[in-house]
């Protein structure tokens, strides 16, 4: 349903890279964090972005809102290339992008109460609003995320990650943006706090017409709140594909392996199943293996995915993969290597 | 056959104008070669209960009740005697292993120590042994590890030390808490893959602390629920998974996003876990439970053997029947 609907972001050919002190007397090194990334999101949708830690998830959260400089590419929002306007006319579109932090308590200014929290973004970019029409719509956000509004006074030491992080969400959600980038909202809490937090941003995107890019490590909250799903390996797209596609019609051998990685909450069918094991970490993003990034952890990789780097290759409309040998996977004609041959 | 046997365990900690009670009143056994997991939020006393077995609690925490180990009485052991059990007859690994490795040594000199203090080898035979457990705990290049630094390996390699070295003296039990929860989700696999084939290999007993209901799913024998420092659930994982009799269990399962509940509406707990130090008059729980009873806010449910076999700590006994979630 989201697909038919306006495109609100496009990422055309993002890179981002990163030098990095090698030591005194020797040339810096550079980490490619991000390279070749391309896709849209949609009005109203929720795409979610998975990967392993050090695959460049947050990265490429910050570079669409500019709390990174993209090295190469556009961000288009609204048509509008944010990587070419200056810092005055950045400030103008940043009441429409907003960001939720992983990490509750240390996103939050401990010397600053509630209140002046949320109604930070208000002064910052949007000026026109006086003193009484920003504490309503405070007050507003604070119910809103299920927070009482006679907490107002209070300062970020007095509430737990659960709260802390509602009030996040309302500091995000105060100068009602279109998009909000929420980079781990939930790794750092319990699960019965998680549930109510995936509850709560489920209800604030009907309630105000959100679209979601939603960055996690955790596959499961990521099945259950995304429309869409990208897969990142070492700062390259994998696969990305509508939810249900991705988890039931994974093409990609990382894809599938992060799949069968997941543990289920299920003692019967936990027992039963077997790993389609990976072997061994991800590689250091200096000096990423050539051709095929995961072709060094890949079951199926041969001679020519270390020459070759596969392009994202178009399935169906809505369903790219990035895997040379994905049809010769699927048809079941080539054998995987056995784990105890790749250590 | 039990090894350990936890009763009436209480730990309760010095604040400055207050005593906390961290966990209160458990009492467990744990069998030769069994994995039994801990589950609970933060704050539920699932790792202060194993802290105190163990006797390497806080400075202001104190432990009463009994832990015998064997015919031994862990409590009440002089410092001294209690050396001589811990890392060789109980070990213990922790969530971060970064920071539980000496920085400024070789993993092999690291590793070779518990052999020479423990077991009063020399350090070539402890070195050979150590590569040995290396090779088990499947960590590629053995011989080579021991001459590294742990900064130049990765979080699930050091993880994968940490377990070796946990490993060396062939304790009895080995204590995990939370040893993945750092890890990501592939490296985990491989992790929880490892400890199955530990447990079954050397026979080692498994207590798991973890807030992850989906590792307890795919390794643990039994599980224990504890909420508040108290234990409200404990059983067989299957009875637990799939005939839940506490309803703060039963949340806990309904609150879980696994990859089948796309789409759905979560059923969280409603509310937050309570304060150690403001706990609620009867059942900790009753302020978030949607069964309370009259009598849950009054006085406190002790731990019943129930009818599935499990033992439960609560006073409703109807069917476990939720409130209908409102569509999304």
């Amino acid at each position: 349903m989201t697909l038919s609907n306006p495109t609100l972001l496009e990422v055309r050919n993002l890179c981002k890279t990163f030098d990095i002190s090698a030591g005194t007397f020797r040339s810096p090194m550079t980490l490619t964090a991000l390279e070749d990334i391309n896709f849209s999101v949609h009005e109203g949708e929720t795409l979610g972005i998975v990967g392993e830690s050090g695959c460049g998830k947050s990265t490429l959260g910050r570079c669409i809102l500019r709390l990174l400089d993209p090295s190469d590419g556009q961000v288009l929002w609204l048509g509008n290339d944010l990587t070419r306007i200056d810092a005055e006319a950045m400030r103008r579109h940043r009441r429409d992008l907003q960001i939720i932090f992983q990490d509750p308590l240390a996103s939050l200014n401990p010397r600053l109460t509630v209140g002046e929290i949320i109604a930070d973004p208000l002064r910052a970019l949007m000026p026109e609003l006086n003193a009484r029409q920003r504490q309503s719509r405070v007050v507003k956000m604070m119910e809103a995320v299920g927070l009482l509004p006679e907490m107002i006074n209070r300062y970020p030491h007095e509430f737990s990650g659960g709260q802390a992080q509602r009030i996040g969400i309302a500091r995000a959600l105060v100068t009602e943006p279109k998009l909000i980038v929420c980079d781990e909202p939930v790794s750092a809490l319990d699960v019965s706090v998680q549930a109510q937090i995936l509850n709560l941003l489920n209800d604030l995107k009907q309630m105000f017409g959100l679209t979601l890019v939603f960055i996690s490590h955790d596959l499961s909250v990521v099945r259950h709140v995304s429309d869409r799903i990208m897969v990142l390996y070492l700062g390259r797209m994998m696969e990305i594909a509508p939810g249900n596609e991705l988890y039931e019609n994974p093409k990609h051998p990382y894809t599938r392996a992060l799949l069968t990685a997941v543990p289920i909450p299920d003692p019967k069918l936990a027992r039963r199943r077997s790993i389609e094991g990976l072997v061994g970490e991800v590689p250091s993003p200096i000096n990423p293996p050539s051709g095929c990034r995961f072709r060094t952890r890949c079951r199926y990789a041969d001679a020519k995915c270390a020459e070759t780097r596969p392009e994202l290759e178009a399935i169906d409309a809505d369903h790219r993969v990035a895997c040379l040998r994905w049809r010769e996977i699927e048809a079941g004609t080539v054998t995987p290597r056995a784990v105890e041959a790749m250590v | 056959m039990s090894i350990l046997h936890v009763e009436n365990l209480c730990v309760s900690f010095h604040m400055p104008n207050s005593m906390v009670t961290a966990v209160d009143n458990v009492s467990f056994d744990i069998a030769q070669g069994e994995t039994l997991a801990i589950v609970g939020e933060s704050g539920s006393g699932k790792s202060q209960t194993m802290l105190a077995v163990l006797g390497i609690l806080a400075k202001n925490g104190k432990a009463t009740g009994s832990v015998r180990f064997g015919d031994r009485e862990l409590l009440t052991m002089s410092e001294h005697e209690l050396n001589a059990v811990r890392g060789s007859e109980i070990s213990m690994i922790f969530q971060d292993p970064m920071t539980s490795l000496n920085p400024y040594i070789r993993i092999g000199d690291q590793m070779a120590e518990v052999l020479t203090v423990h077991k009063g080898q020399s350090k070539s035979a402890a070195l050979k042994e150590c590569e040995q457990m290396l090779d088990a705990v499947r960590l590629p290049n053995a011989r080579r590890v021991l001459r590294r630094y742990p900064h130049e390996l990765s979080g699930g390699m050091r993880q994968r030390v940490m377990i070796a070295i946990a490993l060396l003296c062939r304790p009895k039990i080995l204590i995990a808490d939370e040893p993945t929860t750092a890890l990501d989700v592939t490296v985990q696999a491989q992790m929880l893959d490892l400890f199955k084939g530990l447990t079954n290999d050397f026979g080692t007993a498994l207590v798991m602390i973890t807030h992850d209901l989906g590792v307890v799913a795919g390794l643990a024998d039994r599980m224990m629920v504890m909420y508040a420092g108290r234990m409200v659930e404990v059983g067989d994982v299957d009875d637990l998974f799939y005939r839940p009799q506490h309803p703060y269990t039963f949340g806990l399962l309904h609150s879980t996003p696994h990859v089948e509940s796309a789409g759905r509406r979560l059923a969280p707990i409603d509310g937050l876990p309570p304060s150690l130090e403001h706990l609620p008059q009867g059942c900790a729980f009753n302020p978030r439970c949607e069964f309370a009873l009259p009598e849950c806010r009054v006085q406190r449910p002790e731990l019943r053997v129930r009818e599935g076999g499990q033992s439960c700590a609560c006073f409703y006994e109807g069917a476990l029947i939720r409130k209908e979630a409102q569509p999304a």
